[in-house]
């Protein structure tokens, strides 16, 4: 299990059997004999904005690899509220609970910003992982490296105040998403840092008259990003530290 | 990646020093896988408070611990301080080592005293190369503590300070076979991310409606169901979440 750092392929070099480039970095990561083994079962998808693709408790039935997008990992209480404990896009693979045997995981996973990827029926990523060593390991490697996101998330929720989350959130989007747009509406980032709409419309206007970010149609573009790192806390560099790790720039 | 039937030969598994096994993964693998593992096992015993793991250094070590429990906590830089995670004998602390990271924000502290084993981060990487079971089942583990974490992150901003305190109450007592805690209400703020005072009106909150009573820095649970009426819904899912990661056939 000791890859110490992601050698990738580079980006567009590989296709899945209907000629789409894969960007995912996992995918990119692990040998071609291996990529060869996966590469018949990738079924192309898109990821619609705010669309579902797992509910919690609900039996998963596919794994996503994205390769672009960014999606949510949400944790939905008995009386409805939300907050998310964790975010994925083209670093990442979503489904970890059903890749390792569960049944069943309490987390919903909601795309958060449009993007395209592949999934795979669990079984059958089950099965190929038998024959898969490299990408057995940087599926567990992903997993304790997002697990050490989530710790940073659980410090953080309960830590931190909801600008410092916001420009947080906001740094860690921009880092997979790789653009400074990112398509969110004011309700869903309320959802997210499990806080309500006026406390995230409040901080984000301060952040806009700051002239950090600007706010236009459902979408947030960021302004500056030096000074957006200076408004967020700490979480935002101990999450940065395993951009690398993870194969972000 | 599935369970398989790889229980056999747990009854009177030892270290090669002869250290009784109780760890509830090493259990569960199989002889061939146990015995490419059991040379670098190095028994340890785990006094209270001792830190395993501080922030941010070089990790120089993977445990799995036959008994007692390991407090995964975040300090901020202003000296805030949070648990999100606790390990017992059902897991492993330091998977990251066994991943090949070299590093990791989070504190690693002994809750309750025990003991367990160590094993060096190469020595890790190494056996796993050739222990596919042990490999699936580390990687199970992982993931289901990150559920654990998930919802840890979820509870610390939704819930109160007295939903909490009584989750992390029920979780404490579960695992330290004890109705009598000593634990001070300092102590509960850095766990809870909380002042002292805070703490302070939950326990006498608590101790009036007879729920708890609290005696020389000890508190003790006078209605473990009445707590449970009190902890929010995140404890019945992180119970739910450790009794998955009970591999099937491995003994107590």
């Amino acid at each position: 299990m000791g890859m110490k750092s992601l050698a990738l392929v580079q980006s567009g070099k590989r296709t899945n059997q209907d000629g789409r480039p894969v960007a995912n970095k996992i995918l990119l990561a692990i040998p071609d004999a291996e990529f060869h083994a996966i590469r018949p079962h990738l079924e192309h998808i898109v990821f619609p904005r705010h669309h579902t693709l797992h509910e919690p408790n609900e039996k998963p039935h596919f794994v996503y690899f994205p390769n672009d997008g960014l999606l949510s990992l949400v944790v939905v209480t008995e009386n409805g509220k939300t907050v998310e404990a964790g975010i994925v896009g083209k670093e990442g693979i979503v489904g970890l609970a059903s890749a390792v045997g569960l049944t069943k995981s309490p987390l919903r996973e909601i795309v958060q910003i449009a993007g395209e990827g592949f999934r795979i029926a669990v079984v059958v990523l089950q099965n190929t992982l038998r024959s898969t060593p490299q990408l057995q390991m940087a599926l567990s490697r992903y997993a304790v490296l997002h697990g050490l996101q989530v710790s940073q998330t659980a410090a953080c929720n309960r830590l931190h105040d909801t600008e410092q989350r916001l420009a947080r959130w906001l740094l860690m989007t921009q880092d997979r998403v790789d653009s400074g747009i990112l398509g969110i509406t004011h309700d869903f980032l309320a959802t997210m840092l499990g806080t309500d709409r006026p406390s995230v419309s409040l901080v984000a206007g301060r952040l806009q008259n700051m002239q950090l970010i600007k706010y236009t149609r459902g979408a947030v573009r960021i302004l500056n990003r030096k000074k957006l790192e200076s408004r967020a806390c700490e979480c935002y560099g101990v999450a940065q530290q395993f951009n690398g790790d993870l194969g972000l720039k | 990646m599935r369970r398989s039937d790889g229980q056999a030969g747990q009854i009177g598994r030892t270290s090669a020093s002869g250290y009784r096994v109780r760890n509830r993964l090493l259990l569960s693998i199989p002889d061939t896988e146990f015995l490419v593992v059991r040379p670098h096992l190095e028994f340890l015993r785990l006094p209270h408070r001792c830190i395993l793991h501080e922030q941010n250094e070089k990790l120089r070590f993977a445990y799995f611990l036959n008994s007692g429990l390991i407090s995964l906590m975040i300090e901020t830089r202003e000296g805030k301080t949070v648990e999100v995670g606790t390990v017992g004998n059902e897991g492993i602390v330091g998977m990251q080592s066994a991943v090949g990271l070299t590093r990791s924000p989070l504190r690693e502290v002994v809750q309750i005293a025990g003991d367990g084993f160590n094993i060096k981060p190469p020595l890790l990487q190494n056996a796993l190369l050739s222990t596919p079971f042990l490999r699936s089942i580390l990687n199970r583990y992982s993931v289901l503590q990150g559920l654990q974490i998930a919802q840890t992150a979820a509870c610390n901003r939704l819930h109160n300070v007295e939903q909490r305190f009584a989750r992390w109450l029920l979780m404490f007592q579960a695992r330290s076979d004890s109705d009598s805690l000593v634990i001070t209400h300092d102590f509960l703020a850095a766990m809870l991310g909380t002042d002292r005072p805070s703490i302070s009106l939950a326990a006498r909150n608590f101790q009036r409606r007879q729920v708890i009573e609290y005696k020389r820095g000890a508190v003790k649970i006078l209605s473990r169901r009445k707590l449970e009426k009190l902890a929010c819904e995140c404890h019945a899912v992180i119970q739910q979440l450790s009794a998955e990661s009970d591999l099937k056939g491995a003994t107590k």
